[in-house]
C-alpha cells in the first residue's frame, strides 16, 4: 500500500489555486499506468510584479488539471477531499504538492501523480462553460503533460476538421489518449473548425497577412455588420411577434446569429496564426514559454470544403457546406453571394497551396505538416461503370478522393511534408468503419492515433 | 454463358477456382450462378495474361522467343510459347474479361538482339544455365508504362466489342498489402503501391470515355476488411474471391447479360 500524492506544479511568483477534486473513477477500481483518477480546476492569481501580463492570461477562465498514477493500481481516496457540486469547479485553495489524496496497491512506480494540464481559450469569453473536462466552447484547446521526461517540450498543432477531433482529443475531448502513450514533455494544441476550415489556401493566407489586409478586411466586417443592424425594423424581433407568446420556439434573434459569426471569422483572421503562436506550459521549474509547434496536423478534406474570396480585399473563407441554413443564417449567405465569389478548388490548387504552406512553415517556425488523406472508398458509392456518370466523372467524389490521395503521396517527397494515409487504414479495417469517409469508429480513431504517432516520433517531435 | 477470362491470380481464382495446398477453397462463379440465375451456367475460358499491353490485337504477330528456347527454359505459370499470344479472338464469348494486375507488376526482359520480350516467372526455381542465358543475352524491360498500357487496352477493348460484341469487365486491384504503412514515400517514386493507385485511376477514366464495366476489387476489398480478406497484394481468401465473383454477378446484372442469356436458351 503506497500514498498518492498531489504532484509540484508551480506558477510563482503567482500563487496557483485549485478547485476541489473531482474524482474521475470509483474508489477501489482498477486503473492503468496514467488513466485519470480526479480533475480540478486551477487559476493564477497574484501579479507578475514587472508590468508582464499574466501567464495564460487568454485561458485563465478555464484551466484544469488531470491527475494520474504513473503505474497500474488500484485507488482507493478520500472522499474528503471532493466537495462536490460548484466546490470542485471554483477555486477554493492554495495548490497543495505533496498532499496525500488516495491510497494504492500497484507493483511499484511513483507515489507522486503525473499532471496534464487542460486549458481552453474561449470562443466568447463570457460563455461559461464549466463542468467535465474541457467543457464549453473554445476557439483553441491545449493539454500539455511533462510526465516523467526532461528536455523541451514537443508541440503537436491540430487544425483538420471533424475527423481529427477523435484522433487527438479523444472522445473524453481531453486528450487522455496522448497522455497515456506519449511519454512527454509533450502538448497538444487542437484549434476547432467550427468556424473556418483551415484548408492550406486559408492558412497560407492568414500567416501572410500583414496588418494593411488585417484593417480592410475589418472594414469589410464591420461595414456589412452595420448594414445589417441599420435594416432592423420594429418587427424584425421575433420575441415580440404573438407567436411567441403562445410558447412557440421563435425567441431569438436571428440577426444575432449571422453578427456573431461574422465576428468569430473576423477574430480568427486578424488574430495571430495557430500556426505561429507560441504558448506556455507548466513545468516542474515553473510556467514555461514554448515556441510555435513543431507539427501541424491537417487533413485533405479541408482542401475541398467550399471557398469563397472576398471580392474587394481577397480574402479567403472556407466553410463547411452542412453548416449553410442550420447553422449559418440567412444574412450570412446572401452577404457571400453579394461580396464573395465562389472558388472552384482543383487537386492542383490544393498541391500548390500545401506545397507553398509547407515551405512558408518551414521557414518562419522550422515545423513540418502531417496530412491525413481522404478515405476514398466508401460502401454506398459503388459504380462499375464510370461512363455512366457522365460529365460528372471528373467531379465524382471517388475520383477526387484517389486523384487528391495520390497527389499528397507525391507531395511528401518534398521536405516537411508526411502523411497519413487514412484511406488504407480504413479499407484494411473495412470501411464500415467510416461508412461516410469522415465519422470514424473507435477502432479506426485508435489506428489512425497510433499511425500519427508514429509519424510524430519518426519526426522525431520531442516528447512523443 | 461464355466468359473468355484472360488474367492471373484474381481472375482465375475468384471465376473458375481457388484452391491452397490441394484443398479447394472456392469453387468459382458458377457457385453464386446456381443461386441467383439457376438456369444460367458460366462457360469460362481462362487465359494466363503476360502483360495487359502485350496481348496482340487482331492482325498483330508480336516477336515471339524462338521455339528452341521456349522449350529449353523453365516457364512457370507463363508458358514460353504461349506468352505473347492469345485465343480471345478465336471463338465466340458474351462476356470478356481482363485484370491490371499483370499490368501493375509484371516486369519482362527483353532479348538484346532480336528485341522479344519474355516473363521470366517463378525465377527463384530457375536452374544456373537458364539463369546465365537470362544474364548473358536479355535485358531489364521494366514494367508497363501506365498511360501506355491504358492506350494500348483501350485499342483492346475496342477491338472486343467490335469483333464479338462481348461485354468487358476489368478488374482493377487493391493497392493494399495488410500491415504496411507509409507516411512518406521519399525516395518511392516506383512503389507498387501508387502505381496501382494510378492504374486505378486511369481506368476508371478510361472507362468513363468506354463504359466498359470495372470490377472494382480495391472497393471489395476495402469494404469487408483487407485484413481480413487480403492475404497479400495479389491473394484474396475465399471469401474475398467470393466477394469478387458476387460482384461480376452483380455487374452482368446489371448490364443485362442474364436477360440475354436465357433469351439465347429459349431461341
Amino acid at each position: 500500500m503506497s500514498k498518492l500524492r498531489m504532484p509540484p506544479l508551480s506558477a510563482a511568483p503567482l500563487r496557483l489555486r485549485r478547485s476541489g477534486l473531482r474524482w474521475l473513477r470509483r474508489s477501489g477500481d482498477l486503473l492503468a499506468a496514467r488513466e485519470p483518477v480526479a480533475a480540478c480546476y486551477v487559476r493564477l492569481s497574484g501579479s507578475c510584479g514587472d508590468g508582464r501580463p499574466l501567464p495564460l492570461a487568454e485561458e485563465q477562465n478555464d484551466i484544469q488539471v488531470v491527475l494520474a498514477p504513473n503505474t497500474a493500481c488500484s485507488v482507493n481516496y478520500q472522499d474528503s477531499l471532493s466537495s462536490g457540486g460548484y466546490q470542485d469547479m471554483v477555486e477554493g485553495g492554495d495548490w497543495d504538492a505533496g498532499t496525500v489524496i488516495a491510497s494504492s496497491e500497484s507493483a511499484g512506480g511513483s507515489d507522486t501523480l503525473l499532471p496534464l494540464v487542460l486549458v481552453g481559450r474561449r470562443g466568447f469569453e463570457n460563455g461559461e462553460g464549466r463542468g467535465a473536462l474541457l467543457a464549453g466552447w473554445h476557439e483553441k484547446v491545449r493539454g500539455s503533460w511533462e510526465g516523467e521526461g526532461e528536455g523541451e517540450f514537443g508541440t503537436v498543432l491540430a487544425l483538420g476538421t471533424c475527423e481529427q477531433t477523435g484522433i487527438f482529443r479523444g472522445e473524453d475531448m481531453a486528450f487522455l489518449s496522448w497522455f497515456a502513450c506519449a511519454p512527454g514533455p509533450a502538448q497538444i494544441v487542437a484549434v476547432s473548425d467550427e468556424r473556418c476550415v483551415h484548408s492550406s489556401a486559408v492558412l497560407l493566407q492568414h500567416v501572410r497577412r500583414t496588418p494593411a489586409e488585417a484593417k480592410a478586411i475589418t472594414e469589410a466586417v464591420y461595414s456589412w455588420i452595420g448594414e445589417r443592424i441599420g435594416r432592423a425594423e420594429p418587427d424584425s424581433f421575433p420575441a415580440f411577434q404573438p407567436e411567441a407568446a403562445h410558447g412557440i420556439l421563435q425567441g431569438r434573434w436571428p440577426i444575432a446569429q449571422d453578427l456573431l459569426y461574422a465576428l468569430h471569422l473576423l477574430a480568427e483572421a486578424v488574430g495571430t496564426s495557430p500556426i505561429l503562436e507560441r504558448s506556455e506550459v507548466f513545468a516542474r521549474r515553473g510556467i514555461v514559454e514554448v515556441g510555435p509547434p513543431n507539427a501541424i496536423a491537417l487533413t485533405l478534406g479541408s482542401e475541398f470544403a467550399p471557398h469563397f474570396r472576398h471580392r474587394r480585399t481577397g480574402w479567403i473563407l472556407a466553410i463547411h457546406g452542412f453548416r449553410f441554413g442550420p447553422f449559418i443564417g440567412s444574412g450570412l449567405i446572401e452577404w457571400l453571394r453579394r461580396d464573395f465569389d465562389r472558388m472552384p478548388r482543383t487537386v492542383e490548387d490544393s498541391q500548390r497551396d500545401l506545397a507553398s504552406l509547407a515551405d512558408e512553415v518551414r521557414t518562419r517556425t522550422g515545423g513540418s505538416l502531417i496530412i491525413q488523406n481522404l478515405i476514398a472508398s466508401c460502401a454506398v458509392d459503388r459504380v462499375s461503370n464510370y461512363a455512366w456518370l457522365g460529365d460528372a466523372y471528373a467531379e465524382s467524389v471517388l475520383v477526387l478522393c484517389n486523384e487528391a490521395n495520390l497527389m499528397l503521396s507525391d507531395l511528401t517527397r518534398r521536405p516537411g511534408i508526411s502523411m497519413v494515409d487514412s484511406d488504407a487504414m480504413a479499407a484494411e479495417l473495412g470501411v464500415k468503419h467510416c461508412p461516410d469517409r469522415f465519422h470514424a469508429s473507435r477502432n479506426l480513431i485508435d489506428v489512425q492515433r497510433a499511425e500519427f504517432h508514429r509519424a510524430l516520433r519518426e519526426n522525431k517531435i520531442s516528447g512523443f | 454463358m461464355r466468359i473468355f477470362a484472360k488474367g492471373n491470380v484474381d481472375v482465375r481464382d475468384s471465376l473458375l477456382w481457388s484452391r491452397v495446398a490441394g484443398v479447394l477453397e472456392w469453387n468459382g462463379i458458377n457457385e453464386v450462378l446456381r443461386v441467383r440465375h439457376p438456369r444460367v451456367l458460366a462457360r469460362i475460358k481462362h487465359e494466363t495474361c503476360t502483360r495487359l499491353d502485350l496481348i496482340p490485337l487482331p492482325g498483330e504477330t508480336p516477336t515471339r522467343p524462338p521455339p528452341e528456347i521456349a522449350r529449353r527454359l523453365p516457364s512457370g505459370a507463363h508458358p514460353i510459347e504461349g506468352q505473347l499470344r492469345t485465343a480471345l479472338f478465336d471463338a465466340p464469348a458474351e462476356v470478356v474479361v481482363f485484370s491490371l494486375q499483370s499490368a501493375a507488376t509484371n516486369a519482362l526482359v527483353r532479348h538484346r538482339r532480336d528485341g522479344w520480350l519474355l516473363l521470366p516467372d517463378n525465377l527463384d526455381s530457375w536452374d544456373h544455365e537458364s539463369r546465365r542465358y537470362l544474364e548473358t543475352e536479355c535485358e531489364y524491360a521494366g514494367l508497363a508504362p501506365i498511360e501506355g498500357t491504358l492506350q494500348r487496352l483501350e485499342r483492346l477493348i475496342v477491338a472486343v466489342e467490335e469483333r464479338l460484341g462481348a461485354h468487358v469487365l476489368v478488374y482493377n486491384l487493391s493497392p493494399l498489402t495488410p500491415g504496411e504503412r507509409t507516411h512518406c514515400w521519399l525516395g518511392a517514386e516506383d512503389s507498387l503501391d501508387l502505381r496501382v493507385r494510378r492504374f486505378n485511376l486511369g481506368l476508371a477514366e478510361l472507362s468513363a470515355r468506354l463504359g466498359f464495366s470495372i470490377v472494382d476489387v480495391d472497393r471489395i476489398a476495402a469494404c469487408a476488411g483487407a485484413d481480413k480478406i487480403k492475404i497479400d497484394l495479389f491473394h484474396l481468401t475465399a471469401e474475398g474471391w467470393r466477394l469478387v465473383a458476387e460482384e461480376v454477378v452483380r455487374i452482368l446484372e446489371e448490364r443485362g447479360c442474364f436477360d440475354e442469356a436465357v433469351e439465347g436458351v429459349q431461341s
